[in-house]
């Protein structure tokens, strides 16, 4: 037989590579925080007269105990404590720039509402990131060096904590090396009832990817923005509660004439620009953010081998 | 937020073009090597997550040990805009807020270039702080070692040692408080105890338990040698009147 179609000889009828309808995301760190209580929200800058939020901090409310004074004595001043923390709101932005070209052979991936939504989710991410870069520089801290993670040292800096009055809800931010091998050290020794609730999807809807679970209390969640501690050797995350980290945002100013922005949630400004001569169009979305340390002692750092 | 991650790449080939003539009558050119987006014997590049700058700083009650030395547990000011009051004017970090806070805190700041001499490379300016060939993106420490082609980073603990000693010869910053090394060798018995319990039962936590119990025989030695010569605070009786 002869003049058989075969595949090889359509060149002219058919494509290389044909694309998936569907796409994966490549792997990146998308964990986002939720409104924890652990997480003091100092404020929004918007109409502050400032780009920085001072957060007082008072020695009240049982700081300081009565004492015991004689009758007809005259009680002494008792001095009162107070310290502060200031967050800066700082600009983070980000740029898509796509050609008139790319748009138009676009299959569902180069298009505004997707980079819309990325603007959402990384703005999001973009505040685990600052979060989690404070969570190594506590005094306290738990775990040796080069020596893996263990519950051990998981319930040390909870009773670190609360030998230092911290009041729960508490939140873990660990690096997943942390977290991997706590979770080891519970599977191969745990015996007895651990109070340990794993992450059920309903959970992970309400907190997002990177929720673990409630261990002993504390809400767990990792993240690979965790740094790295003595030169690399170790993984710095911590556990902490509510005071030891503060936050802040500005709300968007949206006045912009030509149309070409939206603000997403009052935080999250995404606009496109184009530039007409080179056929080019950017997607460019801000958010403005600021995170910083406030009392220390709410806070542990667990460093343990990485 | 670090600076955005560049694709991995290769670094090019560093071979200079060479002149030739094509033939005995050709004119005379020189060796073309197309950028086809890697070079033959290129380097591939280190595959670590995009990173920013540093300051470390060291706290008195921060200590831990590593190759049977007692050393500071380094911190760090990560020097992104809006953390801890860091602001950036074009190139230039605004760090004064958070270097006061930190002090504040008790942390002592060390300045970049505070590193042994022996650790200096030579017509460079001496500072901890590097960034891998072909990542400006990334900065580690000096001390951090990362590969090409690779996400692994690792320390490189014998000169890690050498830069903390130095800190502490040097007197930037002081050795650890006898209350701080008892705080340490608690922890310590603590974490040993424990693993060595665990070892008895799951030969997977052995080399563990052994390293935990040789850092916590570095800190007894230490404190029993500070003990012979601490001298215990001197006060005066007290009266109560009852």
């Amino acid at each position: 037989m002869a003049n058989e179609i075969l595949f090889s000889g359509l060149g002219d009828q058919t494509l290389a590579e044909a694309l998936s309808n569907q796409y994966l995301l490549m792997l990146a760190d998308r964990m986002a925080l939720p409104n924890h209580p652990a997480l003091f929200y100092a404020g929004d800058i918007a109409a502050a007269s400032s780009n920085t939020i001072k957060v007082p901090q008072i020695g009240l409310m049982g700081y300081d105990l009565l004492a015991s004074t004689g009758d007809g004595a005259t009680v002494a001043n008792s001095a009162l404590t107070d310290a502060s923390s200031t967050v800066a709101v700082a600009r983070y932005s980000k740029s898509y720039e796509a050609s008139d070209l790319a748009k138009m052979t676009d299959g569902g991936i180069v298009n505004m509402q997707m980079f819309a939504q990325d603007a959402i989710v990384s703005g999001a991410v973009t505040l685990t990131s600052l979060v989690a870069n404070l969570v190594d520089n506590f005094a306290t801290t738990v775990g040796s060096t080069g020596v893996d993670a263990t519950f051990a040292n998981f319930l040390d800096a909870l009773t670190a904590l609360e030998v230092a009055k911290v009041q729960g809800p508490f939140m873990a931010i660990l690096h997943p090396v942390q977290w991997g091998d706590i979770r080891k050290d519970l599977a191969i020794t745990a015996g007895g009832a651990i109070q340990y609730a794993a992450a059920s999807q309903e959970a992970l809807a309400v907190r997002g990817v990177g929720f673990q679970g409630t261990l002993c209390g504390a809400d767990v969640f990792t993240s690979t923005y965790v740094p790295t501690a003595n030169a690399s050797a170790d993984r710095a995350g911590g556990v902490f509660g509510r005071g030891a980290i503060v936050w802040a945002d500005g709300t968007i100013v949206n006045d912009d004439p030509t149309g070409q922005s939206m603000v997403i949630g009052g935080k999250i400004l995404f606009e496109r620009a184009r530039t007409a001569k080179s056929g080019l169009t950017a997607y460019v979305s801000h958010r403005y953010l600021g995170a910083a340390e406030g009392i220390d002692l709410c806070g542990v750092s667990i460093v343990t081998d990485a | 937020m670090p600076p955005k991650k560049t694709s991995p790449g290769f670094v090019a080939d560093a071979s200079a073009p060479s002149t030739f003539t094509s033939s005995a009558e050709g004119a005379a050119g020189v060796s073309v090597l197309p950028n086809m987006g890697a070079a033959p014997g290129g380097v591939p590049l280190t595959r670590v997550e995009a990173c920013g700058p540093f300051i470390l700083k060291a706290h008195p009650a921060r200590w831990t040990v590593m190759g049977g030395k007692v050393i500071p547990q380094l911190g760090r000011i990560a020097l992104m805009p809006g953390l801890n009051s860091i602001s950036k004017i074009g190139d230039r970090i605004n760090a004064s807020e958070a270097r006061a806070a930190s002090a504040d805190r008790g942390w002592k700041v060390i300045p970049f270039g505070h590193i042994p001499p022996a650790h200096m490379q030579p017509g460079q300016e001496p500072s901890y702080l590097y960034s891998p060939e072909g990542r400006p993106d990334v900065t580690l420490s000096i001390y951090t070692r990362c590969y090409p082609g690779s996400e692994r980073l690792d320390c490189d603990e014998a000169r890690y040692i050498e830069f903390c000693e130095h800190l502490v010869s040097s007197g930037l910053i002081d050795p650890p408080a006898l209350w701080v090394l008892e705080q340490l060798a608690e922890k310590l018995h603590r974490e040993s105890d424990g693993l060595a319990d665990k070892a008895r039962e799951h030969s997977v936590y052995k080399s563990a338990s052994e390293k935990a119990i040789a850092a916590r025989d570095v800190v007894d030695a230490l404190i029993e040698e500070r003990r012979r010569t601490v001298t215990p605070s001197r006060g005066a009786s007290v009266q109560v009147d009852l």
